[in-house]
């Protein structure tokens, strides 16, 4: 890699990660967890961003601990050769099945409030080439834009949803706590997959600039996204109660429909609110894209980045339509999830630290002495 | 020059799809902007015999419903044409698409149902649960249907509401709308919010929705239907749905008519609080237990009675006789509901499941035998503040 | 610790070098073979000294040098006061030059030069060059002066408060009006010239040590870089030396203000002026800055905050609200307020022309009615304006060929883009708005939403001399990186420079001065 266009700074870390994680799972996440737990939505919520937070330290930890790195390198240097190779080539296949299963229901959102008579084909190419053309911009570009997409995709939804308050119904979450615990560890993954997109930081802190604020940057990027699930999940919740939030498909984006902004210009807010979700969902199938041509590039060792981005382009389009129908693109994604989500958020990493712990502790003791 | 033939043909190949492509693209003028429409139930041939031959041939239940849609004349609105002011189409159908296909035929502009305003259901249609679900499945289903719309229920025919000429310019979707939204309007109508609707259907299985009536040229919204099991089971007058609203402690700009020695004295209510509670008592039988707050004003008295409302003593009579003959009626109106139609419109059911989560436990699979026969205790208390600007 | 020196030595030159003999005939054959043709230059030789044995030569260009400086100054000390002073003879043959440097001129900027293409140069520059007989060097005299215009009121950068002073065409003036307001002995101005013909001289500016040493060498390296033939406007050095050439974007600020050059360099940016431009080159600039007029420092900072916001605003509706309209009335008529809705399917009931062609006809007319408007002179072009808004925006309408809000979406349109302070950064909005129309009428609000993200990739690519052209909204996502962008802070709160141009000295106000420190007086004051 070039010298130039590959540091990013570690707010601007904080603006990716949190860009990567919310993106569709935002809109489900109501649905999933009043059907799991209920009235105890918000505290299973809860509890769940604080497990998470843990493995999003032990992450964090193994990025901090090789600076400029990515997964491969680590992998190389932790256990030999060949391993690496299969952990990237694992890495690379996840984010681009991510990538795949993002456009796919991107269109279908998109086919579904806002063009319904124009070919889905049309909606995801005109959609992959402009992420190509910020694919190909590097990640310092990517870096620029997250910042500015952040508020721009986050607070017009946050005030728009703001607007429901005089109608919700917190009551809704009552009674505390009566769901049985074990409902609440099976509601726990789901929260849990909700923060998937964070582990892209085992390849993305590599072009980290100052690599001792990424654990800041890790909590803080935990904290938020917790913090808008939370008032996204509280909203809809209270607004729909627990029967209807269970049936609606996207609880999140029938709020904005329900939602009644008075005397402005604008009557049914839910297109707009649409409009700047695409910005965010952008931003998420964008960073995959690059997460996933970067890998390919770093597995191959080659430096032709931007010719795999052009070359993914229509494997990535093909896959997306493969899928029959949405109910098959959820089901789909809920395996994909459970299991790929898992072992590469969880299981390597944790492995992966665990070993360079084993490995690294002689030399330090070393170190000390001397 | 390979570069630059590149640029090229990806150029055409946009190009090519702008012109080719555009395929949402309806121009505004090109709509019809349904602002309501109505469902009555099919009763055999109209008069008129629009039999549809070809639908005749196809072995599936025929012409389930009358739909019937309006849109209102745009050139009328923007002052720039002449004419009716609004179009009804009204045609016999299978379900929500067919009707909206039948219209498709005849119309000369798009359907577009995004600005939908109202939605009357002929209470033939609301009393079959077939017909009724099919609907609000629809209603729930359809992306391009806003869920803030108005849902009503009329004991004659939607068809016949819809056709009503408001003599105000405009259609009676809109008229509808500005009906329901003024500021100031007494509660002696359920809330028309269809999305309330369907959450208090989902929550408590049942639910209050407006009925709306006609006569001569005139529409009238009175009253309540009360909706249970996903159809409609009875109504509710004006006065009852009042007390409804009030035990609920949704009720604004309510009068109360009470006779005191012999004088009829109207007190205005310029605030409420109702508190509702339900729990287990000792013999665990289900009580409930409705303690409302209300402030008022003495707005009718009795001419030349000098100072007689005016007197600490009076007014503590009139709000102690006033409290006394509205918990009889709203204890009787809670009764009737409960009774008559088994309806657990205040929700007592969603109460004892939030806050006594034990109770519900035990009574939430008999709930449907056991609210009939809960029992019921209503302290209004009324708290006259002024007596207006005479005394 | 400053090696601004080393950037702006020049190249070795390849012009061979003619050197000067002792003879003046010769010389002045040399001279005048090199500006064979030009009939402007004019040569005088003339003889001084008692005995009329020193032979002199002047030369200068007519209309370039003044003659005021050549005649009283020159001539007339070496013709006629030479004579007043008896030299001893011994001295003159050594020191006659020295004499006449030092004892005789009454001009203030003098220069020995040994080169005849030197002293060419100087003479088509408006310098007047004195040749000495029997002396291997000759003497250039700064005798520039030519008719210029006064320095008036800046045409394009208009402020209610604010000096009356804009940029002239005549470089040395530009920089001294830029001197005056900052009389720091570190502001440096360096000259080079540029063009192998014209030689424009072109001045860069900064303070040292303020400056960023990396963004001066990228300026001076791309300045020195030109190889052209010639400079006449400012436009020509800001197209050559700009990061993306491709860009509808300016990456080059250009302004007829000295105070806003001034407060630029404050920041530790780069000016660049270029003679005979009455604008000046800021450089690096972003996005940010564009949107900056040099009167909201002028304002009290609630209203230059509001001013800011609503200009950022007009930006966006430059934009976006003619793509919005296609999108909204073609696609998505659902947002629009029913009532709304339904009037303006009304109102555009008759109107044959799809909203996109609709858009594009008034558009297009629209920055049809402008150009014609600059190009004719004033009295006319304001008719233009009454035929373009009256008469035909009227008729139009009432022919039913455009609906009357798509007047009004137009004129909205019209009044944001000329809300944005810089003339050259408006022109960008006006050419986007056509891609965010075609856009819309593709795909809608899905199509505005993906030229939207287009441009802001663009713009985040974008580069100004190294400096990211979105900066300062790319970095931290703090509200302190924000001061002065939409809004602009009370001044006493802006203590530091732009982080993402000044490296090396950041404080703009001491950090002792506080608010509260002015009120101890007050109060003390209020006591007595």
């Amino acid at each position: 890699m070039g010298k130039n266009n590959d540091i990013i700074a570690s707010n601007q870390l904080f603006a990716i990660l949190v860009n990567i994680v919310i993106g569709v799972g935002i809109l489900t996440l109501p649905r999933t967890l009043a059907e799991k737990a209920g009235p105890d939505s918000l505290i299973v919520l809860a509890i769940g961003s604080v497990l998470f937070l843990v493995v999003a330290l032990v992450i964090q930890k193994l990025v901090t601990k090789f600076p400029r790195k990515t997964i491969i390198e680590i992998t190389n240097s932790a256990l030999f050769k060949p391993v690496g190779f299969l952990v990237g080539l694992g890495y690379f296949i996840y984010t681009f099945t991510l990538v795949v299963l993002e456009v796919r229901v991107f269109g279908e959102i998109t086919k579904n409030y806002l063009l319904v008579n124009t070919p889905i084909e049309i909606i995801i190419i005109t959609f992959l080439i402009t992420s190509i053309y910020l694919v190909r911009s590097g990640i310092e570009s990517i870096a620029r834009l997250s910042v500015i997409i952040l508020p721009l995709s986050i607070f017009p939804a946050i005030l728009a949803a703001a607007v429901a308050i005089p109608d919700l119904d917190f009551t809704y979450f009552l009674p505390i706590l009566r769901t049985s615990w074990s409902d609440m560890m099976k509601a726990l993954p789901s929260v849990f997959f909700s923060f998937l997109g964070f582990e892209f930081i085992v390849f993305i802190g590599f072009f980290v600039g100052d690599s001792k604020h990424i654990k800041k940057t890790t909590i803080r990027t935990v904290a938020f996204v917790s913090c808008v699930y939370f008032i996204f999940t509280a909203i809809t919740i209270a607004r729909f109660g627990i029967e209807e939030s269970k049936n609606l498909i996207w609880p999140v984006i029938s709020l904005f429909k329900s939602v009644d902004i008075p005397g402005t210009l604008l009557e049914n807010v839910e297109v707009v609110i649409i409009a700047t979700w695409l910005l965010a969902i952008f931003m998420t199938i964008a960073i995959a894209y690059f997460g996933a041509t970067f890998l390919l590039s770093r597995l191959i060792k080659s430096k032709e980045q931007n010719y795999f981005a052009i070359a993914l382009l229509p494997i990535i389009y093909f896959l997306a339509l493969i899928p029959e129908n949405i109910v098959e693109v959820t089901d789909f994604m809920n395996i994909f999830t459970n299991y790929m989500g898992t072992t590469f958020s969880i299981i390597i990493p944790g492995f992966m630290l665990l070993i360079s712990f084993l490995r690294r502790k002689p030399k330090r003791g070393i170190k000390k002495n001397g | 020059m390979d570069r630059k033939k590149m640029y090229l043909v990806i150029l055409l190949i946009c190009v090519s799809t702008i012109v080719s492509g555009c395929w949402d693209k309806v121009e505004i003028d090109e709509r019809a902007f349904i602002t309501a429409i109505g469902y009555d139930k099919y009763k055999g041939p109209t008069p008129e015999g629009a039999e549809d031959i070809e639908k005749e041939t196809e072995e599936k239940p025929l012409n389930r419903y009358v739909r019937t849609s309006i849109y209102p004349n745009v050139s009328l609105i923007a002052e720039k044409g002449e004419g009716e002011p609004f179009f009804v189409y009204s045609t016999t159908s299978i379900s929500w698409a067919d009707g909206r296909a039948e219209v498709a035929l005849r119309d000369n502009k798009n359907y577009y149902a995004y600005h939908l305003k109202a939605m009357i259901f002929s209470e033939e249609v609301a009393k079959d649960e077939t017909l009724f679900r099919e609907m609000f499945d629809t209603f729930q289903r359809s992306v391009f249907l806003n869920n803030k719309l108005h849902f009503f229920v009329t004991p004659g025919k939607a068809q016949d509401i819809l056709m009503t000429d408001t003599g105000k310019n405009m259609d009676v979707g809109l008229y509808i709308e500005e009906l329901m939204d003024k500021e100031v309007s007494p509660t002696r109508t359920a809330k028309s919010d269809l999305g309330s609707i369907v959450i208090d259907l989902n929550e408590s299985n049942a639910a209050l929705a407006p009925r709306i009536l006609k006569s001569k040229d005139e529409l009238k919204v009175s009253g309540s239907a009360v909706l249970k099991d996903n159809k409609f089971i009875g109504t509710l007058g004006e006065l009852e749905t009042r007390d409804a609203l009030i035990l609920k402690g949704e009720a604004q700009n309510v009068d109360y008519t009470i006779k005191v020695d012999g004088k009829f004295i109207v007190i205005g209510q310029t605030d409420l609080e109702s508190k509702m509670k339900a729990y287990e008592d000792k013999d665990e039988k289900i009580r409930v237990r409705f303690a409302i707050k209300a402030e008022g004003d003495i707005i009718q008295h009795y001419f030349d009675t000098p100072n007689e409302p005016y007197d600490a003593k009076y007014i503590e009579a009139v709000n102690k006789k006033s409290s006394e003959l509205i918990s009889r009626d709203l204890r009787n109106l809670f009764k009737k509901v409960q009774k008559d139609f088994g309806a657990d419109i205040f929700k007592v059911g969603e109460y004892l499941r939030k806050f006594e989560p034990d109770t519900w436990e035990k009574v939430k699979d008999e709930w449907e035998e056991i609210y009939p026969k809960i029992d019921v205790e209503v302290d209004f208390q009324m708290n006259i503040r002024r007596a207006g600007i005479q005394g | 610790m400053s090696n601004y020196e080393e950037l702006f030595k020049p190249k070795e030159e390849n012009q061979d070098k003619i050197n000067l003999t002792k003879s003046l005939e010769e010389n002045l054959k040399k001279v005048k073979r090199i500006l064979k043709g030009s009939d402007d230059m004019v040569y005088r030789e003339f003889n001084v000294g008692e005995n009329q044995n020193l032979k002199f030569a002047t030369a200068y260009a007519e209309g370039l040098a003044d003659k005021v400086i050549v005649n009283e100054y020159v001539l007339k000390n070496l013709m006629v006061l030479a004579r007043m002073t008896e030299p001893q003879v011994s001295n003159i043959r050594e020191k006659v030059y020295e004499l006449i440097k030092n004892g005789v001129l009454s001009v203030s900027d003098l220069k020995e030069v040994d080169d005849i293409n030197v002293i060419t140069d100087n003479i088509l520059a408006g310098e007047t060059v004195l040749l000495i007989d029997k002396w291997d060097k000759a003497i250039i005299i700064s005798s520039k002066g030519w008719p210029m215009r006064g320095i008036s009121e800046p045409q394009s950068d208009v402020v209610i408060r604010g000096p009356r002073e804009g940029f002239t065409e005549t470089l040395r003036v530009n920089t001294a009006l830029i001197r005056r307001r900052i009389k720091d002995p570190k502001f440096k101005i360096k000259q080079m010239k540029i063009g192998s013909r014209s030689k424009t001289d072109v001045a860069v500016l900064f303070i040292d040590g303020l400056v960023n040493q990396d963004i001066l060498k990228i300026v001076v390296d791309r300045l020195k870089s030109i190889e052209i033939d010639g400079i006449l406007v400012s436009g020509y050095i800001e197209q050559l030396i700009e990061d993306n050439w491709r860009s509808p974007f300016p990456q080059i600020q250009s302004t007829e203000r000295p105070e806003k050059v001034a407060a630029n360099i404050y920041e530790g940016k780069i000016a660049i002026i270029i003679d005979n431009t009455p604008f000046a080159l800021i450089a690096p600039t972003t996005f940010n800055s564009l949107l900056q007029a040099s009167e909201d420092y002028n304002e009290r900072f609630l209203m230059a905050s509001a001013i800011r916001t609503l200009r950022y605003i007009s930006m966006f509706i430059s934009v976006l609200l003619p793509a919005l309209y296609i999108a909204m009335l073609s696609y998505h008529p659902g947002m629009i307020p029913t009532e709304l809705a339904l009037y303006i399917a009304g109102n555009r009931d008759g109107v044959p022309f799809p909203a996109v062609i609709e858009a594009f006809i008034m558009e297009g007319s629209l920055e049809l009615l402008r150009e014609a408007g600059i190009r004719l002179p004033g009295p006319i072009g304001s008719t233009i304006g009454i035929v373009g808004g009256l008469v035909l925006g009227q008729a139009a309408v009432e022919a039913g060929i455009v609906s009357s809000l798509m007047v009004i979406v137009v004129a909205i349109t019209a009044i944001a883009t000329y809300s944005v302070p810089n003339y050259s950064f408006g022109s960008p909005f006006r050419l986007l708005r056509f891609a965010y129309m075609m856009g819309a009428a593709f795909l809608g609000l899905y199509g505005v939403v993906l030229v939207f993200l287009i441009s802001l990739i663009h713009l985040t690519n974008l580069k100004s001399f190294g400096i990211p052209y979105l900066a300062p909204f790319v970095y931290n996502m703090s509200i302190k990186d924000l001061k002065d962008t939409f809004i602009r802070a009370p001044l006493h709160k802006m203590k530091r420079r732009p982080e993402y141009v000044a490296k090396n000295d950041k404080d703009r106000l001491s950090n002792h001065f506080n608010r509260d420190y002015l009120k101890k007086g007050e109060d003390s004051g209020g006591e007595k």
